[in-house]
């Protein structure tokens, strides 16, 4: 006997679009439904409503075989390519791979591959656990770029790595970016990261888009208290600025999915709720969820009394 | 200058494994004085945490073999007996780790697990040692502290969590907490958070904390000194402007300049130091750094450097002026 308790709405009503050889990323805190997001766009996790269009053409109709096809154009790197690379292929295999699935002779693709992203011609005849965490990267990167795609989901590709590798893989990524002229949807926790390489940014929290804006108006000028305290929190590689900025302290923990709080999904730890609004003000945010669009800030952000705060 | 809380002298932990001696710490000195924060940043591998353990006593020999002084008020903790640190460990000393989940019992209730710490150093009984743990819980922010205090570590989220490991670390006031990535598994907001509870907790006790993190944010938000590893071995210590405005080793120089910054405009492409850190079971002769190192020259791959400079700001490098030169070009200063 089964006995549903609930629903659990990972991602709920969630719109954006990448264009051609752009970069997009998706920030936003464990469970706010990034990687969902993104793992949707691909189809790796089936909508419950909605619709994704690539290229003109609706995913979620697409047949099982369509669907085959259409992931040559669709690719994603994931965070950990430790556990995204088959333990017991040598890299010649793993790269052979997406070639044989889809009945393509590989040719010389395999060595062009590992020069594109700085790997040495001897490297195909190792397995994954004789490379670093960044080499490791670099062979995630060149699966998924093997049958030359339109877009690359990268969900959080640098985050395992450390700092002086983590450079380098972004540098690849846009050097790659320019080559092939690649979308890139990324999913980031680090802001810092997000500010290199994005383009645009999606700010999520329990499942929806609270703001959207090119890289640098979000990050001079965000507009949501929620993203106002996401950049406040992120401290700086610097002692004097730090010294002199004061993080927006968020109350209490994002709320469970399972029952999100009515109106606006954020009043339960927004400063701006707790401590500016009236009553009267508060309870418009309780009762009416607020649309995603432009309060008079240059760029949508979801809440009744967006205005653009400096906060770095 | 005060007296060192503790200070650690020509430390060597290195452990025999089948593949090789792992030179986990090789002839690192540094130390702390009451009230400080002392920040240790490294990438993996570079043995920024395994000091902090050989202060605890949690580093087992065999297979690890640990030579060097780690004075703690002028007791030599290495010659200590395991009663002595044991009494000396969560009453003076006490750590908080990157993952409390892992840290706390999973089978009892963490008001419990706090009130033990306090009943293994203090004759005093359940009763008070609970009331004494609810009232630490409630003063690390955790809301409800006498039902939460009741509930088991998974009913926490991981910020409460760590909330409860503080408790338990503060629990007996010590002089030194040694907090070894305490935010990396945390979400930024919860950092946030997380990182003002103990700043405000250091400021109204006094403890000395060293900070040890990969995260060159979090440290230049807290730290008053910060000390670069690498391989190993302390690469350059400074405090912390110094170190970020005027870094003397190279190593530092490229960690700067490789980050990509939250405050700033995106550059043309960010400067990555090029190779991997060693293998701690086959580090370079000379400086470990030389192989990636663009200021290396002859002497980097045969003599180590020794850490030279006024002692509130030593480097371990041959070419510390070619650095000082190159800074302005790095965009560091």
């Amino acid at each position: 006997m089964r006995h549903q308790i609930g629903t659990v709405k990972a991602v709920d009503g969630v719109s954006f679009s990448v264009d051609r050889g752009q970069t997009v990323a998706l920030v936003g805190e464990s469970g706010c439904g990034k990687s969902t997001t993104a793992r949707t766009v691909l189809r790796l996790i089936e909508p419950t409503a909605g619709s994704v269009r690539f290229d003109g053409e609706e995913l979620t109709e697409a047949s099982t075989d369509r669907m085959r096809t259409l992931r040559r154009e669709m690719q994603i790197v994931f965070q950990d390519p430790y556990a995204s690379l088959n333990p017991r292929m040598p890299v010649r295999t793993i790269l052979t791979e997406p070639f044989k699935i889809h009945g393509i002779d590989p040719g010389e693709r395999v060595s062009e591959l590992l020069a594109l992203v700085g790997l040495a011609p001897e490297h195909e005849t190792r397995y994954p656990h004789e490379f670093s965490g960044g080499q490791r990267q670099r062979v995630g990167i060149a699966r998924a770029i093997a049958l030359d795609p339109k877009l690359v989901v990268c969900d959080e590709p640098v985050s395992a790595l450390d700092v002086s590798i983590q450079a380098q893989v972004l540098n690849l990524l846009e050097d790659i970016q320019d080559r092939l002229g690649l979308a890139y949807l990324f999913i980031a926790h680090d802001l810092s990261v997000v500010r290199h390489i994005a383009d645009r940014v999606c700010v999520m929290y329990l499942g929806a888009i609270v703001e959207e804006a090119p890289t640098d108006d979000l990050f001079e000028a965000p507009s949501h208290p929620y993203t106002q305290a996401l950049i406040s929190a992120v401290p700086v590689a610097d002692p004097r600025k730090e010294r002199v900025r004061t993080p927006i302290l968020l109350s209490g923990d994002v709320p469970s999915p399972l029952n999100p709080p009515s109106g606006c999904r954020f009043r339960t730890r927004c400063p701006k709720f707790a401590h500016d609004l009236t009553d009267a003000e508060r309870q418009r945010c309780i009762d009416e969820p607020p649309p995603l669009v432009d309060h008079g800030t240059g760029h949508p952000a979801a809440c009744h009394y967006a205005e653009a705060v400096a906060v770095l | 200058m005060t007296a060192p809380l503790v200070s650690i002298e020509d430390l060597h932990v290195h452990f025999h494994t089948d593949a090789g001696v792992v030179k986990a710490v090789d002839g690192v000195s540094w130390s702390i004085e009451p009230g400080e924060t002392l920040g240790i940043v490294g990438e993996s591998g570079s043995g920024k945490s395994v000091s902090a353990l050989a202060l605890m006593g949690l580093v087992q020999q065999p297979p690890a073999r640990i030579t060097g002084r780690i004075l703690f008020r002028d007791r030599d903790l290495l010659t200590a007996s395991e009663d002595e640190l044991r009494s000396l460990r969560g009453r003076d000393i006490s750590m908080i780790f990157q993952d409390p989940l892992t840290a706390l019992n999973p089978v009892y209730k963490v008001g419990h697990q706090v009130a033990e710490v306090i009943q293994a150093h203090e004759k005093i009984g359940r009763i008070p040692a609970r009331k004494r743990a609810v009232d630490l819980l409630a003063e690390v922010g955790i809301p409800n502290a006498r039902i939460r205090a009741d509930e088991y570590p998974h009913q926490f989220s991981g910020g409460m969590r760590q909330r409860a490991m503080i408790a338990m670390a503060l629990a007996l006031d010590p002089a030194l907490l040694l907090a070894d990535e305490p935010t990396t598994a945390l979400d930024v907001t919860v950092q946030a958070q997380i990182m003002n509870l103990l700043r405000q907790l250091q400021d109204s006790r006094g403890t000395a904390i060293v900070l040890i993190t990969h995260d060159l944010g979090v440290v230049a938000g807290h730290a008053d000194r910060v000390i670069v590893m690498y391989a190993g071995h302390v690469a350059e210590s400074a405090n912390a402007d110094e170190l970020y405005h005027a870094p003397r080793h190279p190593y530092t120089l490229g960690l700067l300049s490789s980050i990509a910054r939250l405050d700033r405009r995106r550059t043309e492409r960010l400067r990555p130091i090029p190779g991997q850190p060693p293998s701690l079971i086959r580090v370079p002769p000379g400086c470990p750094f030389h192989p990636r190192c663009a200021f290396a020259t002859e002497i980097c791959s045969r003599e180590m450097p020794p850490l030279t400079g006024p002692a509130s700001h030593l480097a371990a490098c041959h070419h510390q002026d070619r650095v000082v030169e190159a800074r302005a070009e790095a965009g560091v200063g």
